[in-house]
């Protein structure tokens, strides 16, 4: 099982979240996949509070 | 022989009597009745100067006159010992050099000389100024303590603050009428993720926080003003020993925005930044030419009118060789791409994964803020059940009607002020569900969420969406009905409805021609 620091999620977990699609998914593209998630998941992050910030300043 | 006069005074003593001119001509007269000459240009004259410093302009220059005419000056005259020095070293480093240069040292107020006894004296007097010294330093230092611990600011105002004092005369900040509102935005705008440290330096000096000469602050000046959490309210110095306390000043940022800074300069979050790539998300690792299947490169040539017009190509491949186009425009390109993404959505198990990612990176961003939560409830559990034993001491007459309005009274303005930010902390935990459903939704939108990301967040959805990437043919866009099968089933689709997306799990491309 790949763990790495900061690890949001382990590659067990995505996995069973994958379901039947990571039969075929090596480790290592699980984990590619957990990383751009993570990385899209912070940036999202930040939008849907920009845009929070927007709405409250509007109302 | 000549002899030189030194006469020092720091700002306070100016105030308490022992002036520049009483030392001097207290100097003077003891010189002139030993019979030893002291021409004007031999008065050195520090003021507003501490002893506790040896870099003082005017005892540097009278050792510099007593090197260079040495032989020629006989005598350091000094009302008092400890003008020279408040520590022991400095005073035997300096004395070292007036001996080194033929020069006795005479105070006029203490029996020293070059006698043992005098000697004694000598060194007992200096110790004893070391001791003072460190007496007052020790006072200060204890002072200095005690303001912080109860929330003062008794050192320089921060940027964005000026000095200020309490009702009861407590040494604190304001928010400076100017400054502040810039500090904020600068703190908060590098909350976003999206600068370095560097790169802040020249937000700061855009939004006009610069240095006292009007330049721009050094980088590691703005990471200090990032790192500081006077900012959110808090006190911490060298004197507080490590330990934070709450300020009675006003702070320019949340906690929240100050813990999110914080972890983006420790690099536990990510920084996003723009940069020329920005303009070509597909090229290097991700398209690949058709009939080659090399990556594809990027150009901007310039245009007779001298403007870029980026675009993709490859450099391998030659239209005279292959008779087919090998570039085109990158806003094409990238509208097909974008035709593509708009067609096609994450399957379930992919988004079960990014859900649970983003809940789990909200929950780390927001743990002080359910910690801080945490903690206002139990100050405001606390404040209540102190009011309650202070009615109950009024009842057992125990206080009187006005010890306990009093008391009351300043309970009540904490608990208010816990309330106000146990609201502000409530909002945080409420906004759980809602920024991972709106998380989720962005990115049900491919086409347009990736349109408006940045280059790495726009080359991770690529990735996350076709890990293999795309072979691409500069004729006929990204693949053909007969080369690409995936491609084929959105073709299939599309012309089938065109409102309804094609669900993929990472679509592996694979090339037609992959020996090439």
């Amino acid at each position: 099982m790949l763990l790495r620091a900061n690890q949001v999620i382990t590659t067990e977990e995505a996995r069973e979240l994958l379901g039947d699609e990571s039969d075929h998914m090596t480790d290592e593209e699980v984990q590619k996949l957990i990383e751009d998630f993570d990385l899209i998941a912070q940036y999202t992050i930040k939008l849907v509070q920009k845009f929070k910030q927007k709405e409250n300043k509007t109302a | 022989m000549n002899s030189v006069v030194y006469v020092r005074v720091s700002t306070d003593e100016q105030v308490q009597g022992t002036s520049l001119d009483m030392q001097q001509k207290q100097c003077l007269d003891f010189a002139k009745s030993h019979g030893w000459n002291v021409p004007k240009e031999n008065i050195f004259r520090d003021e507003g100067e501490s002893a506790k410093a040896t870099n003082r302009p005017q005892l540097l220059a009278m050792l510099e006159y007593c090197r260079k005419n040495k032989g020629n000056v006989e005598k350091c005259i000094v009302w008092k010992l400890d003008r020279f020095a408040r520590n022991s070293d400095d005073h035997v480093m300096i004395r070292a050099i007036l001996r080194k240069n033929g020069v006795s040292l005479v105070s006029v107020t203490e029996p020293i000389d070059d006698s043992p006894t005098g000697k004694l004296m000598e060194t007992v007097l200096s110790g004893f100024a070391q001791f003072d010294n460190e007496v007052r330093t020790h006072r200060t230092t204890e002072g200095m303590k005690r303001r912080l611990e109860q929330g003062g600011w008794p050192h320089d105002a921060p940027i964005g603050y000026v000095k200020a004092r309490t009702r009861d005369g407590i040494t604190t900040i304001a928010p400076h009428p100017e400054m502040a509102a810039k500090l904020t935005l600068f703190l908060e705008t590098f909350s976003t993720g999206q600068y370095t440290v560097r790169q802040a330096a020249d937000l700061a000096y855009e939004l006009g926080i610069r240095n006292a000469k009007g330049g721009k602050r050094t980088w590691q000046t703005i990471e200090n003003t990032i790192k500081n959490p006077i900012y959110a309210g808090y006190i911490q110095s060298k004197y507080t020993n490590g330990n934070r306390y709450i300020g009675l000043h006003e702070a320019l940022i949340s906690e929240a925005t100050f813990n999110k800074n914080q972890r983006i300069l420790a690099g536990k979050q990510k920084v996003f930044t723009r940069s020329d790539e920005e303009d070509y998300p597909l090229r290097r690792d991700f398209l690949r030419c058709i009939h080659c299947s090399k990556y594809v490169t990027a150009s901007a040539p310039k245009g007779a009118s001298g403007i870029k017009y980026p675009r993709y190509g490859c450099a391998h491949c030659k239209t005279s060789i292959i008779g087919k186009k090998v570039s085109k425009s990158s806003a094409e390109v990238h509208k097909e791409f974008r035709e593509i993404l708009s067609r096609i959505r994450y399957k379930e198990g992919r988004l079960k994964v990014f859900k649970r990612i983003v809940l789990q990176r909200w929950c780390d961003e927001y743990d002080d803020a359910l910690k801080a939560a945490y903690q206002i409830n139990k100050e405001l559990e606390r404040l209540q059940v102190e009011r309650a034993q202070v009615n109950r001491k009024f009842v057992r007459d125990e206080l009187t009607y006005s010890e306990k309005q009093e008391a009351v009274k300043g309970i009540d303005t904490e608990i208010a002020d816990y309330t106000k930010k146990k609201v502000e902390a409530d909002e945080y935990a409420d906004q759980k569900e809602q920024i991972v459903d709106n998380a989720v939704l962005f990115m049900n939108d491919p086409s347009e969420f990736w349109n408006r990301a940045p280059l790495q967040i726009q080359k991770a959805v690529q990735r996350t969406l076709f890990p293999h990437g795309l072979a691409y043919d500069f004729e006929n866009g990204f693949g053909t009905i007969e080369l690409n099968e995936s491609y084929l089933l959105i073709q299939k689709l599309a012309s089938e409805d065109a409102n309804n997306p094609i669900v993929v799990a990472g679509a592996r491309f694979e090339l037609a021609t992959p020996g090439l």
